[in-house]
């Protein structure tokens, strides 16, 4: 899996977190709707770094760089957020479970307030985690949008020229 | 298959943690927790659902900004807080807005606790002296 793919699929589940965290611009169906399929999109996005996982949580009480440590117990907060937001989510939810006919009956109050402090817990941590890739994202955005934009704004004489041989004759 | 496997090891974690918070929510007062309130009141949130005016106002006409379908729009809302939300482009722009803002400043908190680490860890660091 390239560099390129990883920042696309994380840039798409960044946007669709914004859009998701965000039920007021979108109504709550689709909010209901987009969730399901942000769930699929971080099923992906480890799927996308399984070794990674499964490397460093073999390692995790072995002799390991204290980042990775960081990381992995960040990754895992995360999950547990997301998971309780999603699942609360879904328990609450009006018409994602009435599509499929499902009707949920004594679901207390206690799990709105659940689905709004992961929520809340979840934002905190995608910082978090944002936060200890920033190295990661800066240059893959420098290298893969930034780089190729400036190219197309940069003035035809600055661009380098193709080579070309030169012939020299000396007169004798 | 291999692909498979692990999106069930993924989807037998997150079941494990939805027990989990299932356990917590239905052995904890969470259970009943506001049974006796509207959804959002709890919260801090008016409950404008149904089209239905809140009794605070007493039949008289409420201020601009209060829209009697679902509009949820009490203070602190959090990203998935609140039911009955109505689709507003500038309130879900407002959100989104808000929402970069708390990323920006979690991101710059970090970021700047990493400095500081690696600061003190270069302060700490005693230069090693020069062979003759």
């Amino acid at each position: 899996m390239s560099a390129k793919t990883n920042l696309a699929l994380d840039l798409i589940i960044f946007a669709v977190f914004l859009v998701v965290a965000s039920p007021s611009l979108t109504g709550n169906t689709i909010h209901e709707w987009l969730s399901v399929a942000f769930a699929a999109a971080i099923v992906t996005h480890l799927l996308f770094h399984w070794k990674w996982l499964v490397k460093v949580s073999a390692l995790f009480f072995r002799k390991l760089f204290h980042q990775s440590r960081l990381n992995l117990v960040v990754d895992v907060l995360f999950f547990i957020a997301m998971t309780g937001s999603i699942f609360s989510g879904i328990l609450i939810s009006k018409d994602v479970l009435a599509t499929f006919g499902i009707q949920l009956d004594g679901i207390g109050q206690g799990w709105k307030l659940i689905h709004s402090q992961t929520s809340d817990l979840s934002l905190i941590l995608l910082g978090v985690h944002t936060a200890l890739h920033w190295k990661w994202v800066v240059s893959m955005v420098k290298r893969y949008i930034m780089t190729p934009v400036r190219s197309l704004f940069r003035p035809a004489s600055s661009r380098p020229l193709a080579a070309q041989t030169v012939r020299i004759e000396s007169d004798k | 298959m291999k692909t498979l496997l692990k999106v069930i090891l993924i989807l037998l974690a997150a079941g494990i943690v939805a027990g989990g918070f299932w356990l917590v929510v239905n052995n904890t007062s969470l259970a009943t927790a506001g049974s006796g309130q509207g959804p959002g009141e709890g919260l801090g949130r008016p409950n404008f659902e149904g089209g239905a005016m809140p009794e605070r106002f007493d039949g008289r006409t409420p201020p601009e900004g209060f829209e009697g379908q679902g509009s949820g729009a009490g203070k602190g809302q959090g990203p998935g807080g609140g039911e009955g939300h109505s689709a507003s482009l500038w309130r879900g722009l407002t959100e989104v807005a808000g929402i970069l803002v708390k990323l920006t400043i979690v991101i710059a908190v970090v970021l700047l606790i990493q400095k500081a680490v690696a600061w003190i860890s270069a302060k700490r660091r005693p230069g090693r002296p020069s062979l003759a």
